[in-house]
């Protein structure tokens, strides 16, 4: 029997055909549902009346702009610095010469990946807050003369809990993303370009950025989509004021007033439509600026 | 730039890769480092521009002492075996790279880059980038990058190693052509004899992290400390023989020995200064094996037990078994005292 060989570009698209098939069932079809619903029509509930007047509701409502200035402000500021350490860290780990350093550190990282979201809301919580760990230490050091001088991070309308938290989670996927990329480029462009005199920032910014674009791109426009989307950290940390759109709609899907099911999905279709376009943006705009260092 | 690498020693984990290594490069010289692979040229490069730290010894560029100054402060340029042109920049970005982290002025960075594609003969590759050139075309380019900043000492790392032969001829014949012209300091790391007799003047022979001989490139070659140094720079014949009032005495007759030691002794002769023909000091010798390389033959005589290599660039068809006359000038024989 001949063994099928992908030789050709069709071949290949045909091999992925499967996986793609399957994506497009899911997504495609849940989203098709999805906009039905949110169109009001959902016949198993006696609502047969189809319009875009949910869409109007949400995008009428008080709190739908700053919420979502909230959760773009969460989005963008978490991955931009989990881009601007992950990367740098993903620079310092190809450039490091101590091997067993550089594993430890790649191992803690993967474990920084593996745990979920909640147990490193509880981590951060018993690190981090007014009564955690290192408030204490430093009450205990003389730092801080009571708990309540060290500062508020959580509940509060700054969101610095969740960032943090969002941080914590996003440096270790965008340092390992980035830095397999790097360890292909290897380090005999930074060798070259120091003995042409660069400073280290400057080979970063010229040679090691323009060449990994693509992965810090896609790496930064990952962490940006989920923190915009994600909804546990911020439905458990988000202060009174600020509420994020993803955990407005996980209220809305857990009332247990199911003529909300058609604002709910109204809702799920915006957060979509806003997240592809922020997306975009956002990696639009993250290209010009790595790339940009290479010219 | 005069470089003196001191005493200098690296180790790799508990394995030495250089011990002691001495080198003077002089300034406006071409100074080639020979040695097979893993004799450690490339560490000692590396060792030079800093990139490598060391367990001892000392680099000096004219007397200072640059042994921790950083790689990026010490006017080093380097031509690596592989062009490495960074990839997403095109040629004159590359060759600008260096002159934009100096902080050169526009004006001047662009007279620069113009004089270099012009000098290094690739004036239309200017706007290509790597990917669209050919490796010896890369190569050049990684020349002209490496000339932009006038570092006042290039090393090269077996730069043509890629190559193909012809153009490995051509590139070390610019190479040379570039050194005279912008009086340049080079020292250039290299397994290739022929490259290291055809380039340099002066020469190092590195062999599992020592220095066996340094010096003029011509003298290494034709006057060898010993076996080693000589076998390093390819073939060559050691008479043995006895100095006795200043007359080395061999099975192959005398030849002077002036201010040499009484006693046992070596004579060493490459293969093409041994002359085919008569005259009244011709030694007959039967030919025992015959190498033909085109345009050279490679012949074995043996001359009672003693053997002997010689090359020819004569055209007659020489036999196995055939008689022919041998002889050598005095002055082309290196005498070696035993011990």
């Amino acid at each position: 029997m001949r063994k099928f060989k992908p030789s050709n570009k069709t071949n290949k698209y045909l091999l992925a055909l499967p996986i793609l098939l399957i994506y497009g069932l899911f997504l495609g079809g849940g989203l098709i549902g999805v906009a039905i619903e949110s169109s009001g029509y959902i016949p198993a509930l006696g609502l047969t009346e189809v319009g875009m007047a949910h869409y109007m509701n949400i995008l009428s409502a008080p709190n739908f702009w700053s919420d979502l200035t909230y959760s773009l402000y969460i989005a963008f500021f978490a991955a931009t610095i989990s881009t601007l350490l992950g990367v740098y860290m993903a620079y310092r780990l190809l450039l490091s010469k101590h091997k067993k350093i550089e594993i430890l550190v790649k191992k803690i990282m993967q474990m920084g990946m593996i745990l979920p979201y909640l147990y490193m809301v509880f981590l951060v919580l018993i690190l981090f807050s007014r009564t955690g760990l290192i408030s204490r230490v430093m009450y205990n050091l003389g730092f801080i003369e009571t708990l309540e001088q060290f500062p508020q991070l959580f509940y509060t309308p700054s969101g610095a809990g969740i960032i943090l938290i969002f941080v914590m989670k996003g440096v270790p996927f965008v340092t390992l993303f980035v830095l397999n990329i790097m360890g292909r480029i290897g380090k005999y462009y930074y060798q070259v370009a120091k003995i042409h005199g660069a400073s280290d920032f400057y080979i970063l910014k010229k040679i090691y950025l323009p060449l990994s674009s693509t992965a810090i791109i896609w790496s930064s426009s990952i962490v940006f989509i989920y923190y915009l989307g994600a909804f546990e950290v911020p439905y458990l940390l988000n202060s009174n004021k600020n509420v994020n759109l993803s955990s407005r709609l996980y209220s809305l899907y857990i009332d247990t007033n199911i003529s909300t099911i058609p604002d709910a999905m109204a809702y799920n279709m915006l957060l979509v439509i806003i997240g592809i376009i922020a997306v975009v943006v956002y990696s639009q705009v993250l290209k010009r600026i790595v790339k940009g260092g290479g010219h | 730039m005069k470089l003196h690498i001191k005493n200098v020693k690296k180790n790799f984990s508990s394995f030495r890769v250089l011990n002691g290594v001495d080198i003077i490069v002089e300034k406006g010289s071409f100074h080639a480092v020979l040695g097979v692979s893993g004799s450690g040229k490339s560490t000692l490069l590396k060792i030079i521009t800093g990139l490598e730290s060391i367990e001892g010894g000392q680099i000096l560029l004219d007397g200072k002492d640059v042994t921790h100054v950083p790689t990026e402060t010490r006017g080093i340029a380097y031509v690596f075996q592989s062009p490495l042109l960074f990839p997403h920049l095109t040629v004159k970005e590359n060759i600008r790279f260096g002159m934009e982290v100096k902080k050169y002025d526009k004006k001047t960075i662009e007279e620069r880059v113009e004089e270099l594609l012009k000098l290094l003969r690739i004036e239309d590759l200017g706007d290509r980038m790597p990917s669209e050139i050919s490796g010896g075309q890369q190569q050049r380019v990684s020349i002209a990058r490496a000339l932009a900043t006038e570092p006042s000492l290039i090393l090269m790392d077996e730069p043509f190693s890629g190559l193909d032969p012809a153009l490995r001829i051509e590139m070390g014949n610019l190479i040379k052509d570039l050194q005279r012209l912008l009086d340049l300091t080079i020292v250039f790391v290299t397994h290739d004899i022929n490259e290291s007799l055809r380039l340099s003047n002066y020469i190092s022979l590195l062999d599992q992290g020592e220095i066996l001989q340094s010096g003029l490139t011509h003298e290494v070659y034709y006057k060898p400390q010993n076996r080693k140094s000589a076998s390093i720079m390819g073939d060559g014949n050691w008479i043995k023989g006895i100095i006795k009032a200043n007359r080395f005495s061999s099975s192959f007759g005398d030849v002077s020995a002036i201010g040499f030691p009484t006693g046992e002794a070596e004579m060493f002769l490459r293969p093409h200064q041994v002359i085919i023909g008569e005259s009244r000091a011709a030694f007959k010798v039967k030919i025992s094996g015959i190498s033909r390389l085109g345009k050279e033959t490679q012949l074995t005589v043996a001359y009672g037990e003693e053997f002997m290599k010689i090359d020819t660039f004569s055209n007659e068809n020489y036999q196995i078994n055939q008689e022919i006359s041998i002889m050598f000038t005095d002055s082309n024989c290196h005498i070696v005292p035993c011990g």
